[in-house]
């Protein structure tokens, strides 16, 4: 991800301070992206907002722990991701899947990928076909273009794992795409 | 064409309104002194007073101590004192103060019975000649 930039982090320092204007600019910044990470996994929408409200508490509680203003961003969205995890721990569904290490063509940008308009019904279909895991990879990269080593921050999960994942994703949804594009219905 | 952010972000844009009023929420809910969240008056009140006053403070929990010791002391004291017999109440004294009186009447009334009454006893018999056998004598 983008560390965050000179303007954004500004909000951090002053929230820091307890300026509640810092922090509804923080929020308003994070909100819709969070919520689309959160509703996409847990794919409840009331549990979603709730999450996501328990993380704005969370972060506004815990913001003293915070290392690095620039990572305001990837330890919101870990927050929530944690969150996530406890909501599926309280579902009894399993978390993982463990996928081998072998992947390192990690590189592409997500707005490499693209979409037309008759794709985006399958895209989100197949999206949802996708372990959490992998789909939890994916959003991440996809919504706020996370670097590896911040998504395997905000995942708890090594690197090479993170890798992994986000690799095969890919590979699924381009298998999709290639496949309606050369036999479009 | 769109990327999958454009895609995703358009796709929950509706739900913008509930994120407004979920962030105002959280917002509102700010200490606006330093920023915290915002709990009621009283627990603000007592966590002040705990941390200021009485989880620094070495003789404070001294004196919490001495305190506990000396209520554990005088409920053991209580125990021994009360545990080897009935507790003595005015209510059990005056009953053994009657005590006397009434073994004295029930003494009284065993030894009416050892010696019957006079409307009790049995008369003597002592049988007298019938008339028939003291004519036969005559004759």
């Amino acid at each position: 991800m983008p560390e965050v930039d000179e303007i954004e982090q500004r909000p951090v320092t002053q929230a820091r301070a307890g300026d509640s204007v810092a922090w509804d600019a923080l929020f308003r910044r994070f909100q819709l992206p969070l919520y689309v990470y959160v509703v996409e996994l847990v794919r409840d929408e009331q549990a979603a907002l709730d999450i996501v409200q328990e993380s704005f508490i969370a972060a506004v509680r815990h913001v003293g722990g915070l290392r690095e203003d620039a990572k305001f961003g990837g330890w919101l969205f870990g927050i929530a991701h944690q969150k996530c995890v406890q909501c599926w721990r309280k579902w009894r569904e399993v978390l993982f899947d463990e996928i081998p290490e072998s992947a390192d063509d990690f590189g592409d940008s997500p707005d490499d990928l693209l979409i037309r308009r008759e794709q985006e019904a399958e895209f989100m279909h197949l999206l949802n076909q996708l372990p959490r895991p992998r789909r939890s990879v994916l959003l991440l990269h996809f919504v706020e273009d996370f670097s590896v080593e911040e998504i395997a921050s905000i995942t708890e999960t090594p690197p090479g794992t993170v890798k992994s994942r986000l690799h095969y994703a890919k590979k699924s949804l381009r298998k999709l795409l290639e496949e309606n594009h050369e036999n479009p219905a | 064409m769109k990327t999958p952010r454009e895609l995703l972000l358009a796709r929950h844009q509706a739900a913008t309104p509930k994120l407004d009023a979920l962030r105002r929420g959280v917002v509102a809910g700010l200490d606006p002194a330093n920023g915290r969240a915002c709990p009621g008056f009283v627990a603000r009140l007592l966590t002040l007073l705990w941390r200021g006053l009485v989880f620094p403070c070495r003789r404070t929990w001294t004196a919490l101590v001495a305190v506990w010791v000396l209520l554990v002391i005088i409920n053991v004291a209580q125990r021994e004192g009360s545990s080897p017999g009935p507790a003595k109440s005015p209510a059990s004294v005056e009953i053994m103060m009657t005590y006397p009186n009434q073994e004295k009447i029930l003494n009284e009334l065993l030894a009416d019975r050892s010696q019957p009454m006079e409307a009790d006893r049995p008369k003597t018999f002592t049988p007298k000649p019938r008339s028939e056998t003291s004519g036969l004598t005559a004759v």
